[in-house]
């Protein structure tokens, strides 16, 4: 082998692995940028918001009423901080709704 | 803006009523618990506004009118979802957990479930970027209050600056908190003078929405929460909802001193808890106060380039003498929220992580009161001093802004984890820290290679967290955890109130 060719060899070598690591930047950039949400129509993505909502709604529907009245003075309906959670929900809901 | 002879009088008014309230609780401040924690008194509503006029400082005023301006009602997204589900969070799990335990701080808390290291690390990290920011801070405040007042900005830094001094350091946390309460009552009166006098100039919310969409195609967003994956502003919908809602607002509304202060103030845990979620509803009122201000400059006044005069201008076309003077009051009230609640919580985090921890750890409590006063005023008089290095080095308030939010996805990764899975191992808290803020740091640096977005910190925030949280994950299977009797009451749904868990508590205090 001349060392011409080995030369020829070791740069097509080298680029390739040059386009190998671009070709993995454009992929890495694909996911990084979140281009995979360009195809998710607007209404999915505003679901996806109100859902962000009910996620923490949810988890506070699945407390005991003793953990979310600890501390209080007496257990009076309004100091139920799940029904507070509640209203906050419903407000937002009808405002992403809107816009 | 030129103030007429009953602004100035509101002015003073203002600032000497302001001055002797905050010294009126200078008598709840003898002890570290009186100073630092307002000797848990503070009741929910007061919790709950003292958050939301820490949050709302003089540059998001002008600031967020102007993005409204520009880019429409999704700048509102910061406070609605950028905010509301994070609050209730925080306020149903974090919080609670935070009250019983008794700390004074979020890196005590790191410190109790992980190590002295993440401890020291978040504290560090936090103070240098807080107390950096502090002096920008005072540099763009003064620049906004000396064009609406024409004083001039040195002034504008002082009289701020001695005010908030007086009555932070001699008042404490309770002093901060119900100048605070104060302070959102007069920004809510000042910007609801300004939205109706806007509408009313307008003709109502339909003129309002009409006169948007006529201005042309490229406003047709103008009115919508939730922009494409690919529109050029700083706020696509996968950036809103992985980068703000699930990483950014968390990590500020758990991960945040200043803001969780208030709420171990709270005078028992029920109020902690409902301090966060009333701040909640406080906080979705704030978009409509200075969102929509944006949105009426647009339709009365289209086509300014700057839109941080946008909400300047509105004060000077709108507003008749008295009104504009309150107006301008609502400015310095804002500022002063941020500014106190800042350096309160660095003087806490300063004294008790740093001083008590490492510096000086058998002094008596009124010593570390007496410590906590003068680090106030060292941190206050650095702020003034730095500020004009602002105008020298343009980049520095980018580059704080950019550090910080290399650490929230970290800090946010560490905490979740560490609240909600007790196999979590200290050497993971700190890997998972140190390696989700290398990972934020490196994506920065090849930010050109790895995303086409203009502004990239929603998706570094997005990443890093979720690098923080691999690292953290795979860390812990391959080290020791703690025996449980050392996380108990550290960890979500671990029984708190029983003696053995009280007695684990008062042995992890006392290491």
């Amino acid at each position: 082998m001349t060392i011409k060719y080995r030369r020829l060899l070791r740069n097509r070598l080298i680029l390739r692995k040059i386009a190998f690591f671009l070709n993995n930047i454009n992929k890495t950039t694909y996911m990084l940028n979140f281009n995979w949400c360009n195809n998710v129509p607007e209404v999915w993505a505003r679901v996806f918001i109100i859902l962000a909502f009910f996620i923490p709604f949810i988890f506070a529907l699945t407390m005991k009423k003793d953990y979310i009245l600890m501390g209080a003075s007496d257990k009076r309906r309004w100091r139920d901080l799940k029904l507070w959670v509640l209203l906050l929900v419903i407000v937002q809901t009808l405002i992403y709704a809107y816009f | 803006m030129q103030l007429a002879g009953i602004d100035y009088f509101i002015v003073v008014l203002y600032l000497a009523g302001i001055v002797m309230l905050g010294l009126y609780f200078t008598k709840y401040s003898t002890s570290t618990n009186g100073y630092f924690l307002a000797g848990k008194i503070l009741p929910f509503w007061a919790i709950a506004m003292s958050i939301v006029a820490s949050d709302i400082g003089v540059t998001e005023f002008i600031g967020l009118s102007g993005q409204s301006y520009r880019y429409g009602i999704v700048a509102a997204n910061y406070d609605w979802i950028g905010s509301v589900p994070a609050m209730i969070l925080a306020g149903l799990v974090f919080i609670p957990y935070y009250w019983r335990n008794g700390i004074f701080t979020i890196p005590e808390y790191l410190g109790r479930r992980y190590n002295i290291y993440v401890r020291t690390i978040h504290a560090g990290v936090w103070l240098v970027i807080i107390a950096l920011g502090l002096g920008v801070t005072f540099w763009v405040a003064g620049g906004v209050l000396s064009n609406l007042a024409s004083w001039s900005v040195k002034t504008s830094i002082i009289v701020t600056a001695v005010i908030i001094g007086i009555y932070t350091t001699a008042g404490g946390l309770s002093a901060v908190v119900m100048t605070e309460v104060v302070n959102l009552s007069i920004m809510i009166i000042g910007s609801i003078a300004i939205l109706l006098l806007g509408f009313w100039e307008i003709g109502g919310w339909h003129e309002l929405t009409s006169r948007i969409a006529s201005l042309g195609p490229e406003y047709k967003n103008h009115l919508s929460l939730v922009l494409p994956a690919d529109s050029n502003t700083p706020y696509p919908w996968p950036g809103i909802l992985f980068g703000l809602t699930l990483v950014l607002a968390p990590a500020y509304y758990i991960g945040n001193q200043t803001i969780v202060q208030r709420c171990l103030g709270a005078r028992n845990e029920w109020h902690a808890k409902a301090g966060m979620i009333f701040g909640a509803f406080l906080k979705m009122t704030i978009p409509i106060l200075v969102v929509f201000p944006g949105l009426i400059a647009l339709a009365l006044y289209p086509g300014i380039e700057d839109g941080d005069v946008v909400f300047s201008k509105l004060i000077k076309e709108l507003l008749p003498p008295g009104l504009s003077g309150l107006v301008f009051v609502a400015l310095v009230a804002a500022l002063m929220s941020t500014m106190s609640s800042v350096l309160n919580s660095c003087s806490t985090i300063f004294t008790k992580d740093i001083y008590e921890k490492h510096l000086n750890k058998s002094a008596s409590d009124k010593h570390y009161v007496i410590v906590g006063r003068i680090i106030t005023v060292v941190i206050l008089i650095l702020g003034v001093i730095s500020s004009p290095l602002t105008q020298k080095f343009h980049g520095i308030y980018i580059y704080l802004q950019t550090l910080n939010s290399f650490i929230q996805g970290p800090i946010l990764a560490i905490l979740l984890l560490g609240m909600f899975w007790p196999r979590t191992t200290q050497w993971a808290g700190l890997f998972g820290l140190l390696g989700g803020i290398l990972l934020a740091a490196l994506m920065y640096i090849f930010k050109r290679s790895l995303f086409t977005i203009e502004e990239t910190f929603l998706y570094i925030a997005w990443w890093s967290f979720l690098g923080a949280m691999i690292i953290t994950w795979s860390v812990s299977l391959f080290t020791k955890p703690f025996p449980i009797e050392k996380i108990r009451g550290l960890v979500y749904r671990q029984v708190l109130y029983d003696d053995k868990v009280q007695e684990a508590i008062k042995k992890q205090i006392n290491s």
